[in-house]
């Protein structure tokens, strides 16, 4: 069963990981913490859940409305709680943040009521089985989907000017502007990036997990950006490394102890662990 | 003159870091701006490129006025600069340090890198291209895939003239670009900014080495606590009595 | 300054109306007028209509019959539209008119606690069909609740478990919180005692949606069935794993499975399910299908729980102020507390000492999509 929590890690692993890239891409570029993360990615499931009830049951066109549902509301985001806050000492932003994670939560649960929404299975069937541990074909796919998605992201940051640009900015933003950037509107782009990013993962939980609702954002939300921070906050494929390790600590530790304490086990192995390491694994060796 | 300073000034509370200072750039020039330590040298770069913006004055750039332009606007008018405290992008290769100096020229975003039309390919094509002979010319090209911050301190310093000369700039301003280099180094400097004078570039330099200056400058400026109290060429300004006295007197003795 | 005045002018309004009814005179001997409280607005208006209409009917049906010591029922309705403060404002009304002999309400827990200071310095009965908070009936002599506690629900389970389905080990999956802890133990306890054996047990706090690594190592232990003490959507989200992970074994659980949300959910995946329930529309039983035919034809909706229990609250006070034989208060609230397997609609009903219901539940099942009854 080692092999099977194994496998349930690197599922819930890619999850974590996109959902930490996001993290680290906005404190990459304005060094902050958008608390309402887990929103967008509930936004993003029930985009994808309306497209798939109402519209077609194509997993594609879920899965673009999950991303530009997140994009959408994080360029407003960014629009209210960082460009117009500029100058503003930095925690009104997060303060901000804060405002629409409770204010998306409840429009969402005024919209669609408080009950649970059930998302129709896909690819559920076992893929293959290895010594007793069976991978769905959903499983696959996840992994896949979101391997490809870090290959384009990694594309668009390293073989683009607009990705050079984003690093540029991230790094140091007023030699970037020096060097004709337009700041403002590299950051914008980034952070609305960043939302698409988790609205697209909010579909794929939801078909993973095959439910939809208000307060489905929270928890993934606070294990990305553990896995971020874990990784090092710095750093892309830090976000992408903690994120699959958190994700195989967390389900391997349930084999050892009650499964009631695995986030407690967790959030025990990243406390110590940043007591030595306060960069994260990877820290400060690499930049976005 | 392709540049033209009258009475700039800059003041960092009671103190004036630049006191009415004038100065004429002539075109395919080497134009340097001396003076000890805290003269005030740094700040009227800064006040040039819009970093810091002069109080008041007039910076006329070919026949027009920039004084009140952003940073952005004034790299675009083709005045490019490097910094005293090297200002690279640690964590990015040489390669992508060099290549952030051509964003100006460029015109597809967004949507040039989703779509990767023709426009947008050529000038990904071209910016490269650019880069990297930029980058064999001042002898990076075997580490163009290194961190900027693993470079020596000198060849950051020749990292940073590349990034900036990828703007194709008409005036480039070089603030100590021989600081931390060593002797060889200095002496290749030397050629390389006088290539680019030969190239038709303009050059203003604030440079401690003296013999270096000596060599190079078509005309030197002296300043001293932000006003300018010398100006000519290299034997005039060795022979003149306050500059003689602004390095000896006072503070160096 | 608004709401002062508001607050002051009602204070008046109800002083007055209390003074009006004082006036308009001692009991009528051949009434007994009764006071429902409500949340015929608001959030909880599906639930306050239920109560309503229940309670309506069961007086009419009373009344048709005769009434109770040759008196007829008379009924009055408060709507607290799920606010505390309204509900002990109705609270203020009812206690000041001497004619009401006891109160049936209010929905909500936190409703019921905040009037039940005034009831008790009164000295009315306040009896609940749906407070589910256990202090609350123990907070005062005058408080009662009919709904009672997943603590009676557990011996039922347990001995579908061991007689019927002959399970031996079963794995226990609990939320993590009051509820799930208690609702967990009390299977565990009474499941042992049938000499049963508990061989893994889980949990989760909430908010989780990723089961699969405590199916996986619930799954190791090789269990003849899981109990799940969660609330209905995390049964579906469960069960919607557990059957990905082509891991099929009989599941039972609580009634807070109970739900047409969980089938909705949860799908083909919730099939087989066990649960439980205390009142069921389609209990074959000739009394509820006479209730239930009846109240649909009036009112348009199938009864729920909380209609079903509101019902069973006009009922046990009439068979309380039978034995008592008056309508004194106090002795009708003496026999209310002594009530004993009073056959409800929605189980039947003994009081425990802090006027909690010990109630009795009858296991169902998901079969085809639907709850049955498990004979
Ligand atoms: N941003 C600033 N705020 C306040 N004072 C400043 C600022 N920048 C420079 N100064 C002051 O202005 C004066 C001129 O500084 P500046 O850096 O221009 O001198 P410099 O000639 O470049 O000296 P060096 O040769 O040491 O580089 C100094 O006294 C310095 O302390
Ligand atoms: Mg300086």
């Amino acid at each position: 069963m080692f092999l099977q929590q194994l496998i349930n890690g690197i599922a819930q692993g890619s999850l974590f990981a996109l959902i930490a890239i996001s993290f680290s891409l906005v404190w990459g570029l304005l060094r902050m913490v958008n608390f309402a993360m887990g929103e967008l990615y509930m936004l993003g499931a029930y985009a994808g859940w309306l497209v798939v009830m109402h519209v077609t049951p194509n997993l594609g066109v879920a899965l673009f409305a999950g991303f530009m549902v997140g994009w959408i509301v994080g360029w407003l985001i960014e629009k209210v709680a960082f460009k117009a806050m500029r100058g503003v000492p930095h925690i009104a932003s997060l303060v901000c943040t804060i405002g629409f994670s409770f204010f998306l939560k409840e429009t969402a649960s005024t919209l669609f009521g408080a009950e649970t929404k059930s998302m129709p299975s896909y690819y559920s069937q076992t893929a293959f089985t290895i010594a007793e541990a069976n991978i769905s074909w959903l499983q696959v796919l996840m992994v896949a989907v979101a391997i490809i998605m870090m290959v384009l992201l990694q594309l668009l940051f390293y073989r683009t000017k607009v990705g050079l640009a984003v690093r540029a900015v991230a790094l140091d933003y007023r030699t970037a502007s020096l060097m004709g950037m337009k700041v403002d509107r590299v950051t914008s782009l980034a952070f609305s990036l960043s939302g698409a990013l988790v609205g697209f993962v909010g579909v794929l939980a939801a078909i993973y997990y095959n439910a939809v609702n208000a307060g489905m954002g929270f928890v993934p939300a606070i294990k990305g950006f553990t896995a971020a921070v874990f990784g090092g906050i710095t750093s892309i494929p830090g976000a992408i490394l903690g994120g699959y390790l958190l994700g195989a600590i967390e389900n391997l530790s349930v084999k050892f102890m009650s499964s009631g304490y695995r986030d407690f086990v967790s959030f025990l192995i990243l406390i110590i662990f940043l007591l030595f390491r306060p960069n994260g694994i990877l820290g400060k060796k690499t930049k976005l | 003159m392709i540049l033209e300073i009258t009475k700039l000034e800059k003041k960092f509370g009671g103190l004036t870091a630049v006191n009415a200072v004038d100065l004429s750039v002539k075109e395919e020039t080497i134009h340097a701006v001396i003076g000890p330590n805290g003269a005030g040298k740094t700040t009227f770069f800064n006040n040039i490129t819009s970093i810091i913006p002069a109080d008041s004055g007039r910076i006329i750039w070919k026949g027009e006025r920039i004084e009140r332009l952003s940073p952005q606007a004034i790299s675009a008018k083709g005045i490019a600069r490097t910094f005293q405290n090297i200002r690279l992008f640690a964590y990015m290769s040489v390669l992508d340090n060099v290549i952030t100096g051509t964003h100006n020229h460029y015109k597809s975003f967004v949507w040039g890198a989703i779509s990767r039309n023709a426009r947008y390919r050529r000038e990904e094509k071209e910016s490269r291209e650019l880069a990297m002979e930029l980058i064999e010319k001042v002898g990076l090209a075997d580490k163009r895939h290194e961190y900027a911050r693993n470079l020596p301190y000198g060849e950051q310093r020749k990292l940073e003239i590349a990034r900036a000369l990828a703007s194709k700039p008409k005036l480039l301003l070089l603030d100590e670009p021989a600081a931390g280099m060593n002797n060889a180094e200095t002496e290749e400097l030397d050629q390389f900014i006088r290539a680019l004078r030969e190239d038709g570039l303009t050059v203003l330099i604030i440079e401690h080495d003296v013999r270096l200056i000596m060599s190079i400058a078509d005309r030197i400026t002296v300043l001293d606590y932000g006003v300018k109290i010398a100006e000519g060429n290299a034997v005039e300004v060795q022979n003149d009595d306050r500059v003689i006295e602004a390095y000896l007197g006072k503070r160096r003795a | 300054m608004k709401k002062k005045l508001i607050s002051l002018i009602s204070t008046v309004l109800l002083v007055s109306s209390g003074f009006a009814a004082w006036a308009a005179g001692t009991p009528n001997s051949s009434i007994i007028h009764i006071a429902l409280t409500a949340p015929i607005t608001g959030d909880y208006a599906e639930y306050g209509n239920n109560f309503k209409h229940s309670v309506e009917m069961a007086i009419d049906e009373i009344n048709a019959n005769g009434g109770v010591l040759n008196k007829k029922f008379e009924l009055s309705v408060g709507d607290s539209k799920g606010d505390p403060k309204e509900s002990a404002m109705l609270a203020q009304k009812w206690t000041s008119d001497s004619t009401i002999v006891a109160q049936i309400g209010d929905f909500t827990s936190t409703c019921c606690m905040a009037a039940q200071p005034i009831y008790n310095r009164a000295g009315m009965i306040q009896l609940s069909p749906t407070a589910s908070h256990t202090k609350f009936a123990s907070g005062s002599k005058w408080s009662f609740s009919v709904y009672g506690s997943q603590y009676w629900e557990q011996p039922v389970m347990a001995a579908l478990a061991v007689d019927k389905l002959k399970f031996k080990n079963m794995a226990l999956l609990y939320i993590n919180n009051d509820w799930g802890v208690d609702t967990q133990k009390s299977f565990k306890e009474n499941f042992e005692k049938r000499g049963g054996k508990i061989v893994a047990t889980e949990s989760y706090f909430q908010g989780e949606t990723d089961f699969n690594a405590v199916l996986t190592k619930l799954k190791e232990f090789k269990p003849d069935a899981l109990f799940l003490a969660t609330m209905y959507n995390d049964g579906a989200l469960i069960s919607k794993q557990r059957e990905k992970m082509s891991w099929n074994l009989p599941v039972i659980g609580a009634s807070a499975l109970y739900s047409p949300q969980l089938i909705q959910l949860g799908g083909t995946a919730v099939n087989g399910i066990y649960s439980n329930v205390s009142f069921f529309a389609k209990d074959p039983d000739p009394r509820i299908q006479a209730y239930v035919s009846t109240f649909e034809k009036k009112f348009g909706n199938t009864p729920n729980f909380a209609a079903a229990l509101a019902y069973d609250c006009v009922y046990i006070l009439a068979d309380a102020i039978k034995r008592a034989g008056s309508v004194d208060r106090n002795a009708v609230r003496d026999a209310l507390a002594s009530s004993k397997d009073f056959k409800g609609l929605a189980g039947s009903i003994t009081f425990t000492a802090e006027r909690n219901a010990i109630k009795t539940y009858k296991p169902v099942q998901v079969i085809n999509g639907e709850f049955q009854l498990v004979e």
